[in-house]
């Protein structure tokens, strides 16, 4: 924004220029501008209508991005913000899926009370791993944190009363999804109208994005987020500033952890039913891949990154195994095509990657970020 | 900005507003999506999912990626052309042709839950679930939806459940006349038998059928290996069995891990009596150094005869089949699985549009009332009806392997083998 247009705009309201920030109170507020009020607005709606109009199979996927996207979100805290690596967030949404199905769906605990407690236990693992950053950083970090789904995996496959319980697969579908009379697993029932459970915890899902968004958003104007990016930058430098970087490395892994597990209780209810190798071992390590993957499309340290980057990667692979079969390349039997769908995720799913890392290394959240400067830019955008 | 602030509860207020009001706009009854519409007049089926009046389509949910994919490629072309034969005369009841709607589900549970979601609403039924695990973990699914689905897997719990139509004899027979042919007609008298197996669903298929033959003949088992889907080093596990003294090994794998196993042991010079249930099997990954090995010392459990014209009604129409609507596809024995489910379903389907009706409900009341499922001699026949009265084969033949001397790599040994052990063995569960 060049000084002239800030002084025009300025000049022609008879106020300072409205992105000005004047005091402290505006600048804690969540929400700022009547763009973005009626951007929230906008996104409310579409919240409450999008499950009115698309199909059940098409909310069930977008309860998955959902569940991605919470993961994301925590991941992001910790990547984004924090500067450490992690490539063991599968084995975190184990931990919530197996609540789920543990205590939701083998003993039958209330909604409210098994996802509390896969939070609490998620919170509980990241706190436990947290010390191990506190000696390393970057790939040796990195490597530590893949040594936990293979760790996870070990448990996980010799504990078969908790993954294996029914005929080698750990149900979920039957885990209570109710919250007070809303009982969004059995389908919204509001008297007047009936929903779905996909409708319903569709609307769940991604309040509940919603509510890890503002969780994340508001950590990271806090003092807590501004302690995790100095710690990114330069430790030493903040720890002579005041801040203590093994307390703030630590509270980062227990919140990505924390909300790792919210993502794996909606994972878990989204699936019906969980298997213990997608989320551990080399399965959970390609689950972690996809997570980093996620925030590094979306943009590293942003909250609407997650999200937008859940829905790229996620979403995306949906499409291309609905619509994959139409194009002319694809086809299932080897022997008359040369390559099946799911091959093509694969390559696609490099390739985005790779060009987003080539041409637009800070995300779609930098992409987005570009379109709102230019409007607020205008009529001197360049 | 203090004008913005106060505005602030009133946003609040507006927004419950405008969520309430278009949340009012209308539910969305579980109803549309499942089993409405089916029952036609005058004996044509009226629209129903699946069925827009004239196409039926049927779901494939199979791997077509990944390491399984060598497994679900040639069931998928089995399913297709079987199809492919039935619509050139017209379709299921000379009137109404077949659709096989393919999805990847990469031989894992979550995947496959993903696109059973995605595509449940579209078919009438599935003509093929790959993947023990996979269609234990969607079996509550299809109970729920009331969809009938044929399961690419031949464990023994299919038998008796209501929405799987399953085609074969299972792996639990399949085990138990194996190890008694080879205790009785294999020279494994008074030796070691133990097992490596895939540590799910399908592994456990293999260990239960062992465990109940070795008590009906009163043998102490020897040392049970499990192994991970995907492991890429298998000396652990072979030094394992080689200590232990085995001298048969029953393999419940596929076909990638078999490769792998069997690899291994030739490398360490551990040559037991390999007993590999079906789905072990692929003949291009034994054609190269592991040819003798395998020759030597691997029997394949399975169902049906030799890849002959004349072996059988199906088989011969298969075979005329393969050579016209997929000539560049090679003789496999998962091609006579992915047939023989096409054909159960054909049965099925056949009789919801005689009793016109191809609802949910209307395809098991008709699925119910067939008294046997044929596979036209290429398997042996499955006793039908409701659940608790459905008699699988008990019969299995042990195939050697035969590289050079048949297009499937594997020829009879011991063709419908059954055994005194498998007759007593109980499908309820």
């Amino acid at each position: 924004m060049s000084t002239m247009t800030l002084s025009h705009a300025s000049r022609r309201r008879g106020r300072p220029y409205r992105n000005m920030t004047l005091s402290h109170a505006a600048d804690l507020r969540t929400v700022r501008g009547p763009w973005r009020i009626t951007f929230a607005f906008a996104l409310a709606a579409v919240f409450v209508a999008l499950p009115l109009r698309i199909s059940d199979a098409t909310l069930g996927t977008l309860v998955l991005c959902g569940a991605f996207a919470i993961g994301a979100i925590g991941l992001n805290l910790l990547i984004g913000l924090t500067g450490q690596v992690s490539l063991g967030h599968a084995a975190f949404v184990a931990i919530g899926a197996y609540c789920t199905s543990y205590l939701g769906d083998g003993r039958g605990w209330p909604f409210l009370a098994y996802f509390v407690t896969a939070i609490v236990l998620g919170l509980v693992a990241g706190a436990v791993i947290g010390p191990f950053a506190l000696r390393l950083r970057g790939n040796y970090l990195a490597i530590v944190t893949i040594g936990l789904v293979f760790v996870a995996e070990h448990v996980l496959r010799n504990w078969e009363s908790l993954t294996r319980p029914v005929r080698g697969t750990a149900p979920t579908r039957d885990a209570a999804v109710a919250i007070g009379p809303l009982d969004f697993g059995a389908g919204l029932d509001l008297g007047s109208a009936v929903y779905t459970r996909e409708q319903s915890m569709f609307w769940l899902t991604w309040a509940l994005v919603a509510l890890a968004a503002v969780v994340a958003h508001n950590l990271t104007r806090s003092r807590v987020g501004r302690a995790m990016q100095a710690v990114r930058d330069r430790d030493l430098a903040a720890e002579v500033i005041g801040v203590e970087p093994g307390r703030t490395k630590i509270g980062a892994f227990a919140v990505a952890s924390a909300m790792g597990a919210a993502a794996g209780v909606i994972y878990a209810l989204g699936l019906g039913a969980i298997d213990y190798q997608e989320l551990s071992g080399i399965h959970g390590l390609f689950m972690s891949i996809t997570f980093v993957a996620i925030i590094i499309l979306g943009g590293l340290g942003t909250v609407q990154g997650s999200i937008l980057g859940a829905l790229l990667v996620i979403y995306g692979q949906r499409f291309i195994a609905n619509e994959g079969a139409a194009m002319p390349i694809l086809g299932i039997p080897v022997e008359r095509d040369w390559m099946s769908t799911g091959e093509l995720n694969g390559v696609l799913f490099g390739g985005l990657i790779i060009v987003f890392l080539l041409l637009e290394p800070r995300g779609l959240a930098a992409l987005w970020a570009r379109v709102r400067t230019w409007f607020q830019g205008w009529p001197f955008s360049y | 900005m203090q004008h913005l602030r106060r505005s602030t509860p009133a946003g609040i207020a507006i927004t419950a507003i405008c969520l309430v009001a278009l949340a009012a706009c209308g539910g969305r009854a579980d109803s549309e999506s499942g089993s409405s519409g089916g029952e036609g007049s005058a004996g044509a089926p009226a629209e129903a999912p699946g069925f827009d009046g004239t196409t039926i389509t049927v779901g494939a949910l199979t791997p077509t990626s990944g390491r399984v994919a060598v497994i679900g490629n040639p069931v998928t072309v089995g399913n297709q052309i079987y199809f492919d034969m039935i619509n050139e005369s017209g379709g299921i009841a000379g009137k109404y042709p077949v659709e096989v709607l393919v999805r990847d589900s990469k031989y894992e549970s979550t995947t496959a839950a993903q696109e059973y979601q995605a595509t449940k609403d579209d078919v009438s039924m599935y003509v093929q679930l790959l993947g023990t695990q996979v269609v234990s973990s969607l079996l509550p699914d299809l109970e729920q939806d009331g969809i009938v689905a044929s399961p690419a897997s031949l464990d023994s719990f299919w038998v008796r459940e209501q929405n799987l139509l399953p085609w074969g004899g299972p792996y639990q027979i399949q085990v138990v006349n194996g190890v008694d042919w080879y205790l009785t007609e294999g020279g494994g008298e008074g030796k070691t038998i133990c097992s490596l197996t895939q540590d799910d669903a399908y592994g456990a298929t293999g260990r239960d059928g062992l465990e109940f033959v070795a008590e009906q003949h009163g043998i102490t088992l020897g040392k049970q290996v499990q192994f991970t889907l995907g492991t890429t080093d298998y000396t652990t596990h072979i030094n394992q069995l080689k200590g232990a003294g085995c001298d048969a090994v029953l393999l419940t794998a596929t076909p990638a891990d078999t490769a792998g196993a069997l690899g291994k042991a030739a490398q360490v010079g551990f040559e037991p009596q390999w007993l590999g249930q079906s789905p072990t099997w692929l003949k291009p990954l034994f054609e190269g150094d592991l040819k003798d090995y395998a020759e030597k010392n691997l029997v394949i459990l399975a169902e049906g005869g030799a890849w002959d014209e004349s072996a059988s009604k199906g088989m011969g129409e298969m075979i005329g089949a393969l050579e016209k609507y997929a000539p560049d596809t090679a003789a496999d024995w998962y091609l006579t699985v992915g047939w023989t489910q096409a054909r159960a379903t054909h049965q099925v389907l056949e009789a919801a549009v005689e009793s016109g009706d191809l609802s949910r409900e209307g395809i098991i009341e008709a699925m119910n009332s067939l008294d046997t499922i044929t596979a036209d001699g290429m398997f042996g026949d499955y006793g039908w009806g409701a659940p608790e009265d459905r008699e699988p084969s008990r019969s299995s033949t042990i195939y050697a392997v035969d590289i050079e001397g048949s297009a499937m790599g594997i020829t009879p040994k011991a063709q419908d083998y059954s055994s005194d052990a498998a007759a007593d063995y109980s499908f309820d569960n």
